[in-house]
């Protein structure tokens, strides 16, 4: 059988076909009906992500006030930048000092 | 009085396409009815020429107009609304045929009278089988419900709508080039397909 004019024959018939332009009674108030169902599930997706930020928001903030007030209420040691410093020296120095000591 | 009603269509049906859409960013729904009720049609037709299920025609054409209400705010106006609507339409077309693969393994073993014996006339005398006959149609969409998604799309588009290289490379957003191999490879499977329906009801 010839499979090219079998090939040939059916797109033909294909393209002989009536073009179906029919649309289901009321199937603009389903596109409509989707649409605003699609819309309220985006906006329900919002709303909750917003009230939960908040929430954190609201909460990191009282944090910060308690932190704060604390830190104003009860002052801790002070300690002094130059100490830092000393220390911050030391700890680096420190192999270099063992390695002198051990000559 | 209430069905009368309902039978009017919504207005702004008779406002251009540009108008319409700025309306509908503007948030008037009504004017998205309106354009749904102005297009519907088209995009049914453009739609069953690639599905042959009609439940499965109508999810399409509602996630088509899901689309455009999504991306509407992108349309720039370059080119008419409806060849925008149209790229759009054969992309949510493609994305469903890939997304809903049958099994292409599928035998022809369930074919009806009337298409076993428009094949048997072909098989008799290709002359005595007519191009114009529904067993036809009907075995051709047996045919391309077997092809793979890129195949089908460009037998569709290219030899059953005949649109040039050019427009189908504009809605698929294929180089020519491409579409050009596809529609090369999309021939030979085709072929393929119906030499295995030949040798299914004759060998």
């Amino acid at each position: 059988m010839n499979l090219e004019l079998l090939r040939q024959k059916l797109t033909q018939a294909a393209r002989a076909g009536a073009k179906d332009d029919s649309v289901p009674y009321g199937f603009e108030h389903r596109i409509m009906a989707s649409i605003r169902s699609h819309g309220d599930l985006c906006l329900g997706v919002r709303v909750e992500w917003a009230g939960g930020l908040w929430r954190a928001a609201i909460s990191c903030v009282g944090l910060v006030v308690v932190l704060m007030t604390c830190s104003l209420t009860f002052p801790g040691e002070q300690s002094g930048v130059e100490d830092l410093g000393v220390a911050l020296e030391n700890a680096i120095l420190a192999a270099a000092d063992e390695a002198l000591e051990a000559l | 009085m209430l069905a009368t009603r309902q039978l009017q269509p919504p207005p702004g049906v008779e406002a251009d396409d540009e108008d319409l859409v700025v309306r509908i960013l503007g948030g008037d729904e009504r004017a998205f009815e309106a354009l749904v009720v102005r297009y519907q049609g088209r995009v049914f037709a453009a739609v069953r020429r690639h599905s042959r299920l009609e439940d499965e025609v109508e999810d399409i054409v509602q996630e088509i107009f899901l689309k455009v209400h999504q991306k509407l705010s992108t349309f720039r106006g370059e080119a008419p609304f409806q060849h925008w609507l149209m790229r759009l339409a054969v992309r949510t077309c493609y994305d469903f045929l890939r997304a809903h693969q049958r099994n292409k393994e599928s035998p022809f073993t369930d074919l009806n009278p009337e298409e076993m014996e428009w094949l048997d006339r072909f098989a008799a005398a290709p002359e005595m089988a007519g191009d114009h006959e529904d067993a036809a149609r009907s075995l051709v969409g047996r045919v391309l419900e077997q092809l793979s998604p890129a195949s089908r799309l460009v037998i569709t588009l290219l030899e059953i709508e005949e649109r040039s290289v050019k427009e189908i490379a504009a809605l698929t957003g294929w180089s020519e080039t491409a579409v050009k191999v596809r529609a090369f490879r999309a021939r030979r499977e085709m072929k393929k397909r119906l030499g295995r329906l030949v040798v299914e009801r004759y060998l």
